[in-house]
């Protein structure tokens, strides 16, 4: 009975000794490492932001973001980003300069802008390193034709003539403005985001992010510039815009005309 | 809970005949205790009666443990889930996180040389915590806690006692293993290294 007794106890001990988990000497290591790895701007201004997990701490991942202000050192449900796939530890992110689903709508290229990436696990979470970037704006872009300043000829074999007014562009559920020349007529535009230093395309319906509605009216004669032509946005100074269109198809009675055109805005 | 505590010392009374043993313990917290918890020094006092005809021996007990948080402020993180997924940071701070209980079990003695025997034992633990945290998570919730939880728990020791003065006498060494359950909340472990002294009056 007694060797019994003995046996089970050291059984015991010897089972409950080998399953203790030990405290680790690191506090740090309870938690996930997450790196701030890099934060690009892309030609249209948005920017990418990239990070790698080393560590997933002591218990495994629970989720992975980043977050972003334009203090130094932001918190976590600043413009916050959960991202849901990892990829051999390594993570990214899109903040899209035009994002109305996020606090900060576009980003003011005379700002500093803080980006951080954060990570959590089952004891807790720790934020990565910051990576700062200034001046983020698109890429000017260069239009394939070259026009006069304050050009417009809707092609229908009457001339040009130059813009007299342009107004600012103003948000409702679009960035709409109008441009009145002397004599060929007003088009007006209706872009789905902010104009920014930009290639957009046009579309007959309603625009979104990347696109613009242009109709005009010229007498008696009125059009939409078919779908699929670009519109080039040059921001030349803050909230003043270089608009160049090239060859824009648009029909009328079944025959097709090219429009071109080049104006500031506003003017 | 003061009426067991009460028990408690009345049967020690009646069986400890004067024979008193002190154990200073170095508190080694593990698992998710060991995570929050720095080790310490502590101690525990207990009777265990001198007796060479039994190699059974039963020992009885009461220890108090006060805990020291290994950080100010543990980061920590909720979860707001509607249409889309917002983690909120928050953070915990401990003001006071003690264990104290009460154990009664059993030795197995081997005597190995002349006074010198080793021992495992087990023994069954009741003891409580007294916490108090203040917890904050920025758009879900904050609580300031103070309070206390009963729990349940079995320890496991291995030891090596030398006895000085033939049953008067006694230094000892042991390691214990400490496994508790609070009921429907936690569980929670920790090891500890005792050195101590028994002696009869």
């Amino acid at each position: 009975m007694k060797k019994q007794l003995l046996f089970i106890l050291s059984l015991l001990l010897i089972s409950v000794i080998f399953s203790c988990r030990k405290a680790k000497k690191d506090m740090k290591d309870y938690y996930p490492t997450v790196n701030t790895v890099s934060a690009t701007i892309t030609e249209d201004g948005d920017v990418i932001v990239e990070a790698e997990i080393t560590s997933s701490g002591e218990k495994s991942l629970e989720h992975i973001g980043f977050c972003m202000d334009t203090v130094p050192v932001p918190k976590m449900l600043s413009n916050q980003v959960v991202v849901s796939t990892i990829n051999g530890g390594n993570f990214s992110a899109k903040y899209s300069n035009i994002n109305s689903t996020l606090s900060y709508n576009s980003f003011n290229p005379n700002k500093t802008y803080y980006f951080r990436s954060w990570a959590t696990n089952g004891n807790g979470y720790t934020y990565g390193n910051i990576i700062s970037l200034n001046n983020i704006k698109s890429t000017p872009v260069i239009p394939t034709c070259t026009l006069a300043p304050s050009y417009l000829n809707l092609g229908t074999g009457n001339g040009s003539s130059n813009y007299y007014t342009v107004t600012s562009p103003s948000q409702n559920s679009t960035w709409d403005f109008q441009a009145s020349s002397n004599s060929s007529g007003t088009l007006n535009f209706k872009f789905g985001s902010q104009p920014r230093n930009k290639v957009f395309t046009t579309t007959t319906g309603t625009p979104n992010l990347n696109q613009v509605n242009v109709s005009f009216y010229s007498g008696f004669i009125s059009g939409t510039l078919n779908s699929g032509t670009y519109v080039y946005v040059n921001e030349i100074s803050t909230g003043v815009y270089d608009i160049t269109i090239c060859q824009a198809p648009w029909l009328y009675n079944s025959t097709t005309f090219y429009l071109n055109t080049r104006f500031t805005c506003p003017t | 809970m003061k009426k067991i505590i009460t028990l408690f010392f009345i049967f020690i009374c009646f069986n400890s005949f004067s024979q008193v043993a002190l154990k200073i313990i170095n508190f080694r917290p593990t698992g998710e205790l060991g995570m929050l918890m720095k080790p310490t020094i502590t101690g525990e006092l207990f009777y265990k009666d001198f007796d060479d005809e039994s190699k059974v021996i039963p020992r009885f007990g009461l220890g108090f443990i006060k805990c020291t948080p290994r950080l100010d402020t543990f980061l920590v993180q909720g979860l707001i889930v509607s249409q889309t997924t917002t983690v909120s940071p928050g953070y915990i701070t401990y003001q006071k996180y003690n264990l104290f209980y009460l154990y009664g079990g059993m030795d197995y003695k081997i005597s190995i040389y002349k006074g010198f025997s080793l021992y495992p034992g087990i023994d069954v633990n009741l003891g409580g915590t007294i916490v108090e945290y203040q917890s904050q998570y920025p758009t879900i919730s904050s609580e300031d806690y103070s309070g206390g939880s009963v729990y349940l728990g079995i320890r496991t020791r291995a030891g090596a006692e030398y006895e000085i003065k033939e049953e008067k006498a006694a230094i000892f060494i042991e390691a214990t293993r400490n496994m508790n359950l609070i009921p429907q909340e936690a569980f929670f472990a920790y090891n500890d290294y005792g050195i101590g002294f028994r002696y009869k009056f």
